[in-house]
């Protein structure tokens, strides 16, 4: 089954949250909202709104109320998204220019704090300290985290621990934060929005290694960019720590620079991929995701319940 | 004044405690302080009846949307292929910086529950943030647009404060105060190193049908730093208007009364003056 296909029963409020995004991205400057909505218009799974929505339906569901939580959050991504294309110096995402290489680096930084600003804006109509506790520390945590990857690029020795914690930094912290803010923002008690926490913490954590995998195994056209760009970029993933205990490929993977020959990277990869570490790193996640599920056991059944499974499934062990 | 002056010293220490991550400061210069902005809001919140603790959590969140701002105004556009690898990451440690210190103002204020603080100031940064594509494109028709737009740009944030603590009085104030120093500032880069966006601008307007491809003449530059001149001098008149009407009997106001007298456009003089 397609991922959409999956909360299908979702889309009148998923595109009640697309009108509220781009009703909430009317700028008076003509520039901040062409670059604003164009990245709008790019699309995306929102997968993060539909985070929220399926856990507010744990809780009292007023769309009207869990759309601010869902709106802010996708924005939040989409802020941190320009700006992540100023850094990784990206001029195209989701096949389309990115706001730094249609307009450039200046319009790019204006429309990411724009964007984070209207975000927090919206944010403030839910009036749950506690969801803003959640949030902001979730902000700084994915901030702290991008900073830490670029401290720990080519850091060769690196452990596994300093992995899971950039990754949750990274991409799980948003994931969780959504599940149990959507929950909040529906009156739910503390003992399910943190199973949902956990959920999406854990989801996030699979989703991510199974992102990491990908980079070497799937190919150049599922991926949009050559395998192996995280490791010629220096990112120490989990496959590559897991394959650099064998001391061969160890001494193969020390010689990675960004401008190796493309020649010389495929045998590191190929190495990697004969060495185990990916069948290691699989079961890595597929740890991640039963514990997504064991969360899942504690909470009331009902469709969310099934479908953030479905969903969980899906992304955790999905092909490009 | 002494008691202001450490408060301000103060201040500064929380702030540079608060904005200090060891590996940014590797790569990136310490977080400008603005210690203009920094005594406006000191005293703006010394006029409320709420507790220190309150009032420097208040003044630290606002200052670090300003850092985050003019950290976030360093990011260059120069071309990755230009870059040397530092270049580059310092671009990138810059972007992520910014992004660090808006992540703190939220969470300070998220973890003192002001939700609605938390919201004038996010306004205020929306509009700033709209004024300065304004000023980055040079979409300005008029010379009251550009020091509309430049005023935006430096007062927002300490306006939107003393709109939500009602002390109207400061926003005046706070708004041709700050916007003198910007044009001041502004006159002196381009005095420095010929470059400014305000002459820019102003050369623009001043003579829309130029061949760009020219220099300006001697004359066309008197006529357009005159222009600067003239926007100094009116942004001038303003601010003494403005402080006129605060209290005169304050030590932070006696402090700002000498400070634009003597010291206009030397801005981070004030915690060492006596």
């Amino acid at each position: 089954m397609k991922l959409k296909m999956m909360y299908s029963f979702l889309n009148t409020d998923l595109q009640l949250i697309e009108k509220e995004m781009e009703a909430t991205l009317q700028s008076d400057s003509h520039v901040l909202r062409q670059a604003s909505l164009h990245l709008l218009q790019a699309g995306g799974k929102r997968i993060r709104p539909v985070f929220v929505l399926l856990a507010a339906k744990f809780g009292d569901y007023d769309i009207n109320v869990v759309k601010k939580v869902a709106v802010a959050l996708e924005l939040i991504h989409m802020a941190s998204l320009v700006h992540d294309d100023v850094i990784d110096d990206s001029d195209l995402r989701r096949g389309a220019p990115t706001v730094k290489s249609k307009w450039d680096n200046r319009v790019a930084m204006y429309t990411g704090d724009y964007i984070f600003a209207r975000s927090l804006e919206i944010m403030t109509e839910v009036k749950k300290p506690l969801a803003h506790k959640i949030l902001s520390q979730t902000i700084l945590e994915v901030a702290v985290g991008e900073i830490e990857q670029i401290n720990q690029k080519y850091q060769f020795d690196q452990n596994i621990r300093t992995y899971y914690r950039r990754i949750k930094r990274k991409t799980a912290v948003l994931i969780a934060a959504s599940c149990q803010l959507g929950a909040i923002a529906a009156g739910v008690s503390s003992d399910i929005h943190i199973k949902l926490y956990k959920f999406g913490y854990n989801v996030g954590m699979a989703f991510q290694i199974t992102d990491d995998i990908l980079d070497f195994t799937a190919s150049e056209k599922e991926l949009g960019k050559p395998a192996g760009s995280d490791l010629r970029q220096g990112n120490i993933t989990l496959p590559v720590l897991l394959a650099m205990e064998d001391p061969a490929i160890k001494e193969m993977v020390l010689e990675i620079r960004e401008t190796m020959p493309q020649e010389e990277l495929s045998k590191v990869i190929e190495a990697i991929n004969g060495s185990g570490a990916i069948e290691r790193a699989s079961a890595v996640s597929e740890k991640y995701l039963n514990k997504a599920f064991a969360e899942l056991k504690g909470l009331p059944v009902n469709r969310a319940n099934k479908t953030l499974y479905e969903i969980a499934r899906f992304i955790g062990k999905r092909k490009y | 004044m002494l008691n202001s002056n450490k408060t301000l010293a103060e201040l500064k220490d929380m702030i540079e405690a608060k904005t200090h991550h060891p590996y940014l400061l590797q790569f990136l210069e310490k977080p400008f302080i603005d210690e203009n902005k920094l005594l406006l809001l000191l005293s703006i919140f010394e006029e409320l009846d709420i507790s220190p603790e309150e009032r420097d959590k208040y003044i630290l969140s606002a200052m670090l949307i300003q850092i985050a701002l003019d950290t976030h105004e360093k990011v260059t556009n120069k071309a990755a292929d230009e870059d040397s690898e530092g270049v580059l990451k310092n671009r990138q440690l810059t972007v992520l910086a910014g992004d660090y210190y808006s992540g703190l103002y939220y969470k300070l204020l998220a973890d003192i529950e002001n939700i609605s603080l938390i919201r004038v100031l996010a306004e205020a940064i929306k509009e700033i943030n709209e004024q300065k594509i304004v000023l980055y494109q040079r979409t300005i028709n008029e010379i009251s647009d550009l020091t509309d737009s430049l005023a935006a740009i430096e007062s927002s944030l300490i306006r939107k404060i003393a709109d939500s603590f009602q002390k109207p009085k400061w926003k005046e104030f706070s708004s041709s105060f700050l916007l003198l120093n910007r044009l001041i500032e502004e006159k002196n880069k381009y005095m420095e190193s010929g470059q400014s966006v305000i002459f820019d601008i102003l050369k623009k307007l001043s003579f829309p049908k130029r061949d760009k491809s020219k220099e300006l003449s001697p004359d066309q530059r008197k006529y357009v730093l005159n222009k600067i001149d003239h926007c100094i001098n009116q942004a001038r008149e303003a601010t003494f208007l403005a402080l006129d009407r605060l209290s005169p009997d304050g030590d932070l106001q006696r402090k700002l009364a000498s400070f634009i007298a003597g010291n206009i456009g030397t801005p981070n003089s004030l915690v060492e003056e006596g």
